[in-house]
């Protein structure tokens, strides 16, 4: 593997699991776009262009993972809010289990092997 | 100062109307109405006069914007690429999204028939609608406009030509002296009379059978090239992307 290519890999994975990480956030509340995207783009490094997180919306709202509901605000105009479907909580809980035992996986890896890196 | 922070907010708008032109009608409008339904909130939560250039700049690129709306975000592999162990899964749906959109089975209908039914013109829509989307490469734009331009117009034609071509032959220089058949718009008994008075003189110049076969291979390539040009588009466009870059997908969805 080519060390530069690690940073690439890395961004690929954030995109990876970007859609399950919005199905996490609306798994227990209903959030609207705007603050779906700000909380998200207040994780480090998660979402380069925050503008991109919408298509993903859009894209998890016609696969059937969430379902969607107009609702007035205070404020200015309707506001499309976001809530897991049952298909996005059954997603959701095997990607949690695939995830963990990944990470578990990985983690055993690179602690045993840390101990002499070269 | 207002008044330049709608022109930027506008301008932004107006182009990712423009990139966004290769998304279906109903994906574009929900697009650009969920963009300005950000930008609005944005400038409500913060009134500072830098706030609209931050807004545009942190939503980013139209172009990168559309890129994901399209089903094949470029080195995203998670939901375009994902290996075919999964399948049925849950997971699977989530990361195998069809990628066969209606803008290229319809780009591949007009170039193969359109040509047909609205001679030229219905198979410059298909070059037209080739070169939209966004899931075909270059080189595969190029072959889909370049292998037998029209499609399968010209078998049709050159089927129609031939048959005429044929019955002109065999009437006009064969039968010359055969006084019941016409050329052309003749009745279909009197054509087959003719062909019955002449089929043992032989054809002009070329003798009969190797005229029959040229004529065979001609039309079955001018066939078979626009049909497996479709065939290969549509593959193509079905298809993950570099096989290399979904490696991360295997690993997640392992």
């Amino acid at each position: 593997m080519i060390a530069g290519d690690a940073g690439n890999l890395v961004a690929q994975m954030r995109r990876g699991v970007l859609p399950y990480c919005v199905l996490a956030m609306v798994r227990d509340k209903e959030r609207y776009g705007f603050e779906l995207v700000q909380s998200l783009a207040s994780i480090d490094g998660m979402v380069t262009g925050e503008g991109t997180i919408y298509p993903l919306l859009a894209r998890l709202r016609r696969q059937g993972l969430v379902e969607t509901t107009w609702r007035e605000s205070a404020a200015g105009p309707p506001r499309r809010y976001y809530r897991i479907a049952p298909a996005g909580r059954e997603a959701l809980a095997e990607f949690t289990g695939s995830w963990r035992r990944l990470r578990d996986s990985v983690d055993d890896l690179l602690v045993s092997s840390g101990e002499d890196p070269f | 100062m207002s008044t330049d922070d709608d022109q930027l907010v506008e301008d932004y708008l107006a182009q990712l109307r423009a990139e966004a032109l290769v998304l279906p009608d109903d994906r574009r409008d929900e697009l650009v109405e969920e963009i300005t339904a950000h930008i609005a909130e944005a400038r409500q939560s913060d009134g500072s006069p830098m706030a609209v250039r931050n807004i545009l700049d942190r939503l980013g690129d139209p172009a990168d914007i559309v890129r994901s709306a399209a089903d094949t975000p470029p080195g995203s592999p998670a939901w375009s690429g994902a290996p075919g162990s999964v399948a049925g899964h849950p997971v699977a749906a989530l990361t195998q999204p069809s990628r066969l959109g209606a803008l290229e089975i319809a780009a591949v209908l007009f170039l193969l028939l359109g040509g047909i039914v609205i001679p030229f013109l219905g198979w410059a829509v298909g070059v037209v609608l080739l070169w939209l989307s966004p899931r075909w490469t270059a080189r595969d734009k190029l072959l889909g406009t370049l292998v037998w331009p029209g499609g399968l117009l010209a078998p049709a034609l050159l089927l129609v030509a031939g048959a005429a071509a044929g019955l002109l032959a065999t009437s006009s220089t064969i039968c010359t002296d055969d006084p019941v058949v016409a050329p052309l718009g003749s009745a279909p008994q009197n054509v087959h009379q003719a062909a019955a008075h002449c089929t043992t003189s032989g054809g002009v110049g070329l003798p009969p059978w190797l005229f029959i076969t040229l004529s065979l291979i001609v039309l079955i390539l001018a066939v078979a090239g626009p049909i497996w040009t479709a065939r290969r588009l549509l593959r193509r466009a079905g298809e993950s992307p570099a096989q290399a870059s979904s490696a991360p997908a295997d690993l997640i969805t392992a």
